[in-house]
């Protein structure tokens, strides 16, 4: 199964593995409703994760902002693949790959409407 | 099938289509190669191959793409020239493109060592470093390219194909156009808001953000303004839009191309970046405007000046507020069949309600029964129509045939055509393939002589093959032409003797001598070449076209 819902008493972790594009994004997205629904905080765990798309990132976000309004927390498990990283940092997403890297504090930066990416 | 085996289904038939476009120019090619017209066309027919087939996951076939179109890409900017050799290895690639596409579809095998050894060859061709047939991979190696990558990569390019230093500056294209002949680099403002039905179609914007990075340095601004809560998010439409600046060589309908798969499932608009559409990149991300004001996360359409230029040409287009002015749309040919067959089982229905009206002598049904017989024949006449094609693509795909046979045969042959948009049904525009290849076989290998002996007979040393259609009453008359030395009569009429054919007293006309050659196993080559000489051909020729309910006749005079 690319994408599991594991529950425990502190938090819900969705973990992603292979590919993960728009043919499982309906799947992911039911996974990231029950685990927000959980009321506990929600960790995302891409490590066995290939390759993300556009329906993965844009999920992610709309889930990180869902739980920001329910004040839960919205977590990585570190380190996060480079190719979800890059995918993240080609869509112009730096905040949630910044939040996603291996030396950041797992909690995802203040919403904004917007995300900018300049080239490296 | 699913919707995104659907839409590489769609990159195939579209990618075939550029192959066709790239033979006729690389052929055209041959005979004028300094056509800047026809090295453009081959150019983008391999740049519109390579992106689609980046944008739908055919990696192979972009791969190698890559390397040709780089070729072409050198030709078109005056860095190497479009030598018969360039040409040859350049249709040698468009099958092997073929074979990569077959492949993918299930229908034989690529061979993985033809890609190299056309790939070793254009090395030698262009003095470019080998190139690996799997790597580097055209988007792959440049999933997060750099300004400095960009250059470099350029700069080698240059270095190698030129033999002379051309400097570009950091941040252009990722190719090998140098300043002198293209302009400095330029920035543009482009905004893409990906369709409702985008990703549905298969494609990946992802992918084609990289490939706007393969063109320049990108700086862009995802807004996420139109992402809904999770609970109302549709996982298979992209919300997401961006706003982008790209700083290149590139011209707008270059950067266009980018999208060309995807124009009409999205709002695209590019246009030359103004001062004010720049200075935010200029400035650093801690004075960078707060996410209230959106500048850079708003729609372009926000802005009246944009929002009046998006639906503008040349450099806006919004697809949503078009019509859908489509003139023609693709049809697999087996629906067009089965519409046939159903027709066909209507007018026999049509038939007899047309004997069971004419029994009663009921004036209603007679009425009903004449205007279904109305309208039967009226559909019949337009699904027939439907089916009806040009012969042009089969006489161009003969382009290639006379190309290559004139190549291997040491001759020169010039292949012109006439009455290309003559209509024939599909059916038998299908069938026609064979038997005129045949006969173009046996017209270059046994009619049309080498140049030294066309000159030795006074002849221009080109010879003509001639290839023509046209409508004759009810039929189409297709004739296959050349000015070489015709039939020999007398070995036609001897060899049949010596087969048994005919006897030695047999009184023949001229036509009926000259239809011996139709006969099963009849040749009077003298030799059996690759090319024709088992007097197979013909006999074939004869048979197929009998079974379209044609014809042959056979003309010549000495020449």
């Amino acid at each position: 199964m690319p994408i599991t819902l594991d529950r425990n008493h502190a938090s819900c972790v969705v973990r992603l593995e292979g590919e993960i594009d728009i043919c499982c994004a309906a799947e992911l997205k039911q996974a990231l409703l029950d685990a927000l629904a959980s009321g506990t905080g929600l960790e995302i765990d891409p490590s066995h994760a290939t390759t993300v798309d556009i329906t993965v990132i844009q999920l992610l976000w709309a889930a990180h902002r869902e739980a920001g309004k329910k004040g839960v927390a919205f977590t990585f498990v570190t380190p996060t693949p480079e190719s979800m990283n890059a995918a993240m940092r080609e869509a112009g997403f730096e905040k949630l790959s910044a939040a996603a890297g291996p030396d950041q504090a797992s909690q995802v930066p203040a919403l904004s409407s917007s995300c900018k990416s300049e080239p490296a | 099938m699913s919707t995104i085996d659907k839409y590489k289904q769609a990159f195939q038939e579209e990618a075939r289509e550029r192959l066709v476009e790239l033979e006729a120019a690389l052929l055209a090619l041959s005979q004028t190669p300094a056509d800047p017209e026809l090295v453009g066309s081959a150019f983008r027919a391999l740049h519109t191959i390579k992106g689609s087939g980046s944008m739908f996951g055919f990696d192979d076939v972009a791969a190698f793409t890559h390397h040709i179109e780089t070729a072409f890409d050198a030709v078109r900017n005056g860095r190497l020239t479009a030598t018969p050799d360039l040409i040859n290895l350049a249709l040698a690639a468009l099958d092997h493109i073929k074979a990569m596409l077959d492949q993918a579809n299930g229908q034989g095998t690529a061979d993985p060592s033809v890609s190299a050894q056309i790939l070793a060859k254009l090395q030698e061709l262009t003095g470019t470093p080998a190139p690996n047939p799997q790597e580097p991979k055209p988007l792959e190696k440049d999933k997060l390219p750099t300004a400095a990558a960009n250059t470099n990569d350029t700069h080698s390019q240059c270095e190698t194909e030129t033999g002379t230093k051309t400097g570009t500056r950091a941040g252009t294209r990722a190719d090998t156009r140098t300043e002198t002949q293209t302009g400095a680099a330029q920035d543009w403002h482009i905004c893409f808001q990906p369709g409702a039905d985008l990703l549905r179609n298969g494609a990946n914007p992802l992918l084609l953000l990289r490939q706007l990075r393969q063109l320049g340095s990108l700086h862009l601004m995802a807004s996420t303004d139109a992402i809904p809560a999770i609970a109302e998010l549709d996982p298979d439409r992209c919300y997401v839009s961006w706003d982008l600046v790209l700083t290149t060589t590139a011209t707008a309908d270059e950067i266009r191309d980018v999208f060309i798969f995807v124009e009409d499932s999205c709002e695209l608009a590019i246009k030359p970046a103004t001062p004010p559409a720049v200075a935010p990149v200029a400035i650093s991300a801690a004075e960078a405007p707060a996410p209230e004001t959106k500048l850079w996360g708003r729609r372009a359409t926000d802005h009246p000046e944009n929002a009046q230029n998006l639906s503008s040409k040349p450099w806006g287009r919004r697809a949503y507020d078009t019509p859908d002015n489509a003139s023609s749309i693709r049809v697999p040919a087996p629906k067009l069949d089965q519409l046939v067959n159903l027709v066909g089982e209507l007018v026999t229905v049509q038939a007899r309600l047309g004997e069971i009206a004419a029994g009663r002598e009921d004036p209603i049904m007679a009425s009903v029964s004449e205007e279904v017989e109305r309208l039967t024949a009226a559909l019949r006449e337009n699904s027939m129509s439907i089916r009806m094609l040009p012969i042009r693509a089969t006489f161009e795909r003969f382009r290639r045939l006379v190309h290559d046979l004139a190549r291997d045969l040491h001759k020169e042959v010039e292949l012109s055509t006439e009455g290309a948009e003559t209509e024939l049904d599909k059916t038998v525009i299908d069938q026609l393939g064979d038997p005129l290849m045949h006969l173009i076989r046996n017209s270059m290998d046994h009619g049309i002589e080498t140049a030294d002996a066309r000159r030795a007979a006074g002849k221009r040393p080109t010879a003509d093959l001639h290839l023509s259609a046209r409508h004759s009453g009810a039929q189409v008359l297709i004739s296959v032409a050349d000015d070489g030395k015709g039939i020999d009569r007398e070995a036609v009429r001897s060899r049949a003797m010596e087969k048994g054919l005919i006897t030695p007293e047999a009184q023949l006309a001229e036509s009926e001598i000259f239809s011996l050659i139709l006969a099963p196993g009849f040749s009077t080559a003298k030799q059996i070449t690759d090319v024709s000489g088992r007097g197979v051909g013909m006999d074939v020729v004869r048979r197929n076209v009998e079974a379209l309910r044609g014809h042959i006749e056979i003309a010549s005079q000495p020449g």
